[in-house]
């Protein structure tokens, strides 16, 4: 089947879906949107079943042929084994979480709308990972940008905008602005990351004429060019993913983005659109091999945003903001990993967090449902009792990522682990030390909704729905077995992940001797097991509400205020100035529009309204014109 | 026997423009107006279908076509407005219509 | 020539009559013979497809177009009574002269590129075969363009005559149409004032 179908059938959805919402009453619009992504699965496990070695390029057309300076920019979609498994993920995982939506969303009144935008995001999403040029990815990385964008202030009018009480009313005005501002946030900052990436594909093209990956790819290898050019366009995709996937220094806006619908976090930040930073460098491997600079760059943000992350996460209270920093913080893991060539690695935890993020957030929706929009986690506890179901899943979420054997977090954390160890030790310090700080605050989760006595003030929380439990349960059983599919060999596996993607980018093998390996997973597993203690000795001496750092990790290490000290307050300032100038000019001008008004008042007689004069004076005109011409032609003869 | 010149269906469809113009300027009424503009536009199709066996190129007689078609909308819109004012102020007189004074 | 002289003499009579009849009836019957002479006049100059399609389409479609809405109005008497811009008419008899003029001098001093047995051979008799390979070939744009417009034309001139439907609360003036959300308040009280 072709490639185009993938992207195109969620498409189709999100027209249909956008143009003609009253065709679908009641959830039939969730289940349209369901359809179209559970299809574009089906595409991709057959495309996925039937691949071969070789990647298959299918090219649509040329883009402004003749226009484009020989540079042959095809709109093509390239499928090896990255692009095939991020297929198999967004639309796998998309596909679950779409049908949460349906029971989550189903009290909304723009329950047709959240589906159109879901569908466009996952058509983006996977015109980004299909493309075969930076400049169609770049439309896939734009378009997932804006739905990003349309998501996170979804309720921009709050939830209650027409409530009957006038305080409700007014909370809800409240929460629609700071909705709509997250939003704005995000998009604003991920232009700064969009700057980045175009200039990178400026530059890339400039050094080899093309923008086409295969093409680029090939002309790597051969061309002499300067080894700073390519450092540059390196560290300028660097800023583009740094944007996308809320790496430091970009990092605020996806806290934020968590005013969106818990689905949208689920799938948009936390699964997909925030790793396709991760994507673009795993991608774009053979540029950052001849650039160990960017590389090392590329390292150290994700080692420094994995400990921001975890830092943040350690006294945060909103049972969503915990899981956003943790997003941060495992985002910061891939892009070490893939800064240190561990381009597999980077690549397996992507997948790994997918499922166990995914299901880490969609647990907490079901918990946000269950108490009517609570989501303190102080007024939580001993939700075990309650939702018995979504505790066993939420618990297998929290495993995976502490990094406790068999859970697939703990395979694919040991993976970059031992990277960065074969790389550098200092960055191996960072990392292990961020496992364990993941152990901890995930453990405080964990602790504080689910166990210890209920301190909510809904009597009796519900569990998830039927239609809720499908996708947690099949979340679950994938958050807990994917690390089976890369097992490493000194624990007797196969590496099956490493070997399958190792057809499509290098898989660099470090060498690290077996026994020092053991010792590494050890300390891994230490870290992992010692947070979760940690957090259940806090939970017993009732310490857990606040977590350590205090006010610091509760305000996110003050960044929000730092860059509004060195950004927002200068702009204020000056935005202020000008304000006064322009006062000051617009009291002139204003001077100057009455004097020239007189004048025209004269003019305006002219203007009776009645049609025949008007007519006339067109008449005379056309009279002087032609006469002039006539006389021109009398007296030159021209 | 020899054809007309061209200068014979230019001066000719001069004079019809003329003509319409006159008609538009002294008529009173819109329907009246509305007339002479059609038989302006007729004077500028006659110079167009001439100048278009002056050069041996049908795009003069094509645009007649579209000339023909552009009138035929202008009519029905023009008359749909006149009825629509007639509703509005039992007259077709424009004069009476000056509200659109500066 | 005599066909050319005979025709330009009546399309002047039929235009004289259009601009000058005191009837509205009487002005319209005198365009049908301007266009009709002009649609012969179109014949002498090889267009004969042209020719047909203003006898079908203006001397037809449009005029009887025109005499239905002079009769619906009963607008056939000329309007009398002060005429507030009298300026008006010695403005566009000054003008209009120095029009003809002008056009009479441009039109004598225009030069044939080639000789007219050629041009006229190149039209091909202005049949509808010639005529609409070129409208479908050179001109395919602007005819599409044109089809939208007349369906926009259609859609205009409906939407232009279509008497606005009755409000529920009884309120016909089309600008007393209140939005929804608005009624209950805007529904004032007995001898309320409206706003």
């Amino acid at each position: 089947m072709p490639l185009f179908l993938l992207p195109l059938l969620p498409l189709v959805g999100f027209a249909l879906l956008i143009l003609f919402p009253r065709l679908f009453p009641g959830k039939s619009g969730g289940w349209l949107a369901s359809g179209t992504v559970l299809a574009s699965f089906v595409i991709a496990v057959t495309r996925f079943l039937g691949q071969g070695d070789e990647p298959a390029r299918e090219i649509l057309w040329t883009w402004l042929p003749g226009m484009a300076l020989n540079a042959n920019l095809s709109v093509g979609f390239w499928y090896d084994q990255l692009s095939a498994l991020m297929a198999l993920i967004i639309t796998g995982v998309g596909f679950l979480i779409h049908l949460y939506s349906v029971s989550y969303m189903g009290h909304d009144r723009q329950f047709t709308r959240f589906f159109a935008f879901l569908n466009f995001f996952v058509a983006m999403m996977l015109v980004l990972v299909l493309a075969d040029s930076y400049p169609l990815m770049f439309v896939g990385w734009e378009g997932v940008g804006v739905a990003s964008y349309l998501l996170i202030g979804f309720w921009f009018s709050g939830r209650n905008s027409e409530a009957s009480d006038r305080d409700i009313r007014e909370a809800s005005d409240r929460e629609g602005v700071a909705n709509s501002n997250a939003a704005r946030k995000a998009f604003i900052m991920n232009r700064i990351g969009d700057l980045g990436f175009m200039l990178g594909m400026f530059l890339l093209y400039r050094l080899y004429g093309t923008l086409v990956i295969p093409e680029l790819a090939e002309r790597v290898d051969g061309a002499q060019v300067a080894a700073a050019g390519v450092e540059l366009a390196c560290l300028f995709l660097l800023v583009g993913a740094v944007g996308k996937s809320g790496q430091l220094p970009l990092t605020t806006w996806l806290p934020d983005a968590m005013a969106g619908p818990t689905p949208v976090s689920a799938l948009i930040h936390a699964a997909t659109m925030v790793t396709a930073g991760v994507y673009l460098i795993a991608r774009s491997h053979f540029l950052y091999d001849l650039a160990p600079g960017a590389s090392t760059w590329v390292a150290w943000v994700g080692a420094l945003t994995a400990l921001y992350g975890a830092l943040s996460a350690l006294n945060q209270h909103d049972i969503k903001k915990i899981l956003a920093y943790s997003t941060v913080s495992q985002l910061g893991y891939m892009f070490l990993a893939v800064g240190v060539g561990a381009y597999s690695a980077g690549v397996f935890h992507l997948l790994t967090h997918a499922f166990f993020k995914a299901l880490l957030f969609l647990s907490a929706g079901a918990v946000i449902h269950a108490l009517h929009e609570e989501q303190d986690v102080r007024r939580m506890g001993g939700l075990r009792r309650f939702m018995p179901f979504t505790h066993l899943t939420a618990l297998m979420g929290v495993l995976a990522i502490a990094g406790i054997p068999v859970w697939s977090g703990f395979f694919s954390k040991d993976a970059i682990l031992a990277a960065a160890f074969a790389a550098s030790p200092l960055l191996y310090v960072v990392g292990l030390g961020v496992a364990f700080l993941t152990a901890y605050y995930m453990g405080r989760w964990y602790f504080l909704v689910w166990r210890g006595e209920y301190r909510g003030s809904v009597a009796h929380p519900h569990e998830a729905d039927g239609l809720m439990k499908v996708p947690l349960g099949i979340l679950a059983a994938l958050a807990t077995l994917a690390g089976f599919l890369n097992v490493p060999t000194f624990l007797g596996g196969g590496h099956a992940f490493d070997d399958y993607l190792g057809r499509a980018i290098p898989v660099h093998g470090h060498e690290i001797p077996i026994s020092t390996e053991w010792l590494l997973t050890l300390l891994a597993v230490a870290a992992g097991v010692g947070g979760l203690l940690w957090a259940a000795a806090e939970h017993r001496r009732r310490a857990l509400a606040t977590g350590p750092l205090g006010a610091a990790s509760a305000n996110a290490l003050y960044l929000d205020r730092v860059y509004d000290g060195l950004v927002a307050a200068p702009s204020r300032a000056l935005a202020a100035g000008l304000d006064v100038v322009d006062r000051g000019l617009d009291g002139a001008l204003s001077g100057v529009a009455r004097n020239s008004a007189a004048p025209g008042g004269l003019f305006s007689r002219w203007q009776s309204g009645f049609v025949r004069t008007y007519a006339v004076s067109m008449l005379l005109g056309t009279a002087l014109l032609l006469g002039y011409w006539a006389l021109r032609t009398i007296g030159g003869g021209a | 026997m020899d054809p007309a010149p061209t200068t014979y269906y230019v001066a000719l469809s001069g004079l019809l423009f003329a003509i319409g113009m006159m008609g538009v300027l002294t008529r009173r009424t819109a329907i009246m107006m509305f007339l002479s503009v059609e038989l302006m536009l007729n004077a500028a199709n006659l110079a167009l279908v001439a100048f278009a066996r002056s050069w041996g190129d049908l795009a003069g007689q094509t645009a007649v076509f579209i000339v023909m078609t552009l009138a035929a909308a202008e009519v029905a819109i023009g008359l749909a407005i006149i009825v629509a004012i007639f509703r509005q102020r039992e007259t077709t007189n424009v004069d009476v219509l000056a509200t659109l004074k500066g | 020539m005599i066909a050319f002289l005979l025709l330009g003499a009546l399309a002047l009579v039929g235009a004289v009559v259009t601009v000058a009849a005191r009837n509205a009836v009487h002005a319209a019957l005198g365009l049908v013979g301007t266009l009709l002479s002009v649609a012969g006049l179109f014949a002498s100059l090889s267009a004969s497809f042209l020719a047909a399609v203003q006898v079908i389409v203006y001397a037809g479609a449009i005029l009887v177009l025109f005499l239905f809405v002079i009769m619906l109005l009963n607008a056939h008497q000329p309007v009398t009574g002060r005429d507030p811009v009298p300026f008006v008419r010695e403005l566009a008899g000054i003008g209009g002269v120095i029009l003809a003029g002008a056009l009479a001098v441009i039109a004598f001093s225009y030069r044939d590129p080639q000789p007219l047995a050629q041009g006229t051979a190149a039209l091909r008799g202005g049949t509808a075969g010639a005529v609409g390979e070129t409208l479908l070939t050179r001109f395919l744009l602007p005819f599409e363009a044109v089809s939208v417009l007349l369906l926009v034309a259609i859609v205009g001139a409906v939407a232009l005559v279509r008497r606005p439907a009755p409000q529920p609360d009884g309120v016909t003036d089309a600008e007393g149409v209140a939005l929804p959300g608005e009624l209950p308040e805007r529904t004032a009280p007995e001898g309320g004032v409206r706003a």
